[in-house]
């Protein structure tokens, strides 16, 4: 018996798109709401599930006065000692540094280095307190490296021969972001001396003459030997000196590659005190920066409704594209725990109102303004100091958030219009 | 003055040069962006003018700051510029798009162009009168002196462009 089945028609196709529509709509709608619950201030405290409290920087700013001796009343040797200070404070990221002069006799000066700082209080005082100066050395014949009784002989300077090779013969020490694996089967971080071009030939011949020997690299009197590696006559390949570093995370072993490539310190260099200072910075109510932003917000745009500025279109969608914004950035902040300063925070957020507000009412200029915003603080970034880098770094991704924010305004209003 | 003197005595070498190039560059990448936009050698000199002005503003608004209201000008007004700038950017950028519209008339109206500066200039510093004072309320010592500082260099070259603009945009 065949079985037909008749097929069914529709009088009216059904047509799913506004319903998808519609959809969409309610899941971005309470997508919305939840960021909002999320980036205000106590509605951390309702959950003990999930943990989103705005972490901010206030607590963990420490402040140091380190002040040390320099072996010299040279002006210029004296700047050039400034300068590599500065520069490993600065690329390690430290928020604010201060460094004062003073000279003490004819032999010495003083150093006042004043940090203010978040990061990790043992490794600043390394940058800042450390000379750092580093050389190639030789095993003394005289001494019984191999003695049981004296395990440190390895270690200390005084048991080695200095070799004509030093800071300034090397053009980069590079310590790759990873670990790499040691002979014992562990992972550690190492240390690659490369050798200036017009020295490379030189210092692959000074390998040859020492190959299989136990050498050394001195560093402020303390030695970290190493092997030199067998090295065929044959071989024309470049040679370089590899070396394990003292260093378990990422964070220390950048400062090593800080220590070894910001410069070398030529005088003598030595901590003489650190004292601790009451930590210099402005920290705001996170609840009360709220309050006041939400005030402003509201008050402005209040002010442009009534003053007919602008169409009340034009404002309900940068209202939205601007609460949006601040939201997104906030609730991200919060599930990530991501450390801020808060009164950066309020100046960046009151700097991303101008900023939405400035596109949505000037759309033939919008392109020059996001792109050029955002290459100038792309900029200040690289080439700015402390603060003017977290500074801009917050600023490019609240331009880049506020953007797509107007895109989504707009189509969120259009599409709840036409409901 | 003192604070001059502790730019020269305690700032290191890099730290200066690495901020004049930084402005150089933005100032250089500003103008090139202009340039490419508007093909006008009013509106680069214009620019150029503006942002040599709120430079200047930006120092004489921390002397007055710090020789009549003894206001100590720390780390945090190393921001001032920044934020003088970027805002100065937002406004010559709202202006830029207008006249880029309106430059392949045959006789640009400066006028109109005026108009559309005079409404921009309204608009920013009612904007950052409002912006700030409802959140100054809520602050006080440096943080306020600080923002209010700024916000006053800001308004201020906001006013300063849109009199260069009735200065270099006259109808020929």
């Amino acid at each position: 018996m065949k079985i037909r089945l008749r097929k069914l028609k529709f009088k009216n196709k059904l047509n799913f798109k506004p319903f998808l529509k519609y959809l969409l709509l309610i899941l971005l709608t309470a997508l919305m709401i939840t960021l909002t619950l999320i980036a205000l201030p106590l509605t951390e405290k309702v959950s003990d599930k999930v943990a989103f409290n705005l972490n901010t920087k206030d607590s963990q700013y420490w402040s140091k006065e380190y002040v040390v001796s320099v072996g010299t009343t040279d002006r210029k040797e004296l700047q050039k000692v400034k300068e590599i200070i500065y520069r490993r404070l600065r690329n390690f990221g430290v928020e604010r540094v201060a460094i004062y002069t003073e000279t003490d006799n004819e032999e010495f000066s003083q150093m006042s280095i004043i940090v203010n700082t978040t990061k990790d209080e043992d490794l600043v005082t390394q940058l800042a307190t450390s000379r750092h100066s580093y050389r190639i050395v030789t095993r003394k014949e005289d001494v019984d490296f191999d003695n049981p009784e004296d395990p440190y002989v390895v270690i200390f300077g005084n048991n080695y021969n200095p070799t004509d090779w030093d800071y300034n013969d090397f053009r980069t020490i590079h310590i790759p972001k990873n670990k790499l694996r040691a002979s014992d089967g562990s992972y550690r971080y190492f240390a690659s001396f490369k050798p200036k071009v017009n020295k490379q030939n030189e210092f692959t011949n000074f390998l040859k003459e020492h190959q299989s020997e136990y050498m050394g690299v001195e560093i402020d009197y303390f030695v970290t030997p190493f092997q030199v590696q067998e090295i065929s006559e044959e071989t024309t390949a470049q040679q370089t000196i590899t070396i394990g570093i003292y260093a378990e995370t990422e964070e220390e072993a950048k400062v090593i590659s800080l220590l070894y490539n910001s410069g070398n310190i030529e005088p003598s260099y030595s901590s003489e005190s650190a004292t601790e200072r009451e930590p210099d910075i402005i920290s705001l109510d996170y609840i009360k920066v709220s309050i006041g932003l939400v005030i402003s917000l509201v008050t402005a745009y209040i002010y442009l409704l009534l003053f007919k500025y602008s169409t009340r279109q034009n404002l309900l969608k940068s209202l939205l594209a601007t609460g949006l914004t601040i939201i997104t950035f906030l609730a991200y902040l919060k599930l990530t725990h991501i450390p801020v300063d808060t009164f950066l925070l309020a100046i960046q957020f009151i700097l991303t109102m101008i900023f939405v507000r400035a596109i949505a009412e000037n759309r033939d200029s919008e392109i020059f303004l996001v792109i050029g915003s955002i290459v100038v603080l792309a900029i200040v970034s690289l080439l700015g100091t402390s603060l003017m880098v977290i500074f801009a770094q917050g600023m490019i991704a609240l331009i880049v958030l506020a953007k797509v924010s107007l895109l989504f305004s707009n189509w969120y209003i259009d599409n709840v219009k036409k409901i | 003055m003192e604070m001059f003197k502790h730019v020269i005595y305690n700032w290191s070498i890099y730290q200066t040069v690495a901020l004049l190039v930084m402005f150089l560059i933005i100032l250089a990448v500003i103008v090139a962006a202009v340039w490419y936009l508007t093909k006008s050698k009013k509106y680069i000199v214009f620019t150029i003018t503006s942002f040599l002005l709120s430079t200047l503003f930006t120092l004489v608004a921390f002397l007055i700051a710090n020789l009549l209201f003894k206001v100590t000008i720390s780390y945090i007004y190393l921001l001032t510029p920044i934020i003088v700038l970027t805002v100065n950017l937002m406004h010559i950028g709202m202006s830029v798009g207008f006249y880029t519209a309106h430059k392949m008339q045959k006789n640009p109206d400066m006028t109109a162009i005026r108009k559309e500066f005079l409404r921009d200039s309204l608009q920013i510093s009612i904007f950052i009168v409002l912006l700030l004072a409802s959140f100054l309320i809520f602050l006080s010592g440096k943080a306020f002196t600080f923002l209010l500082l700024t916000g006053i260099v800001t308004i201020v070259m906001t006013w300063v462009n849109f009199g260069l603009v009735k200065c270099f945009f006259k109808n020929d």
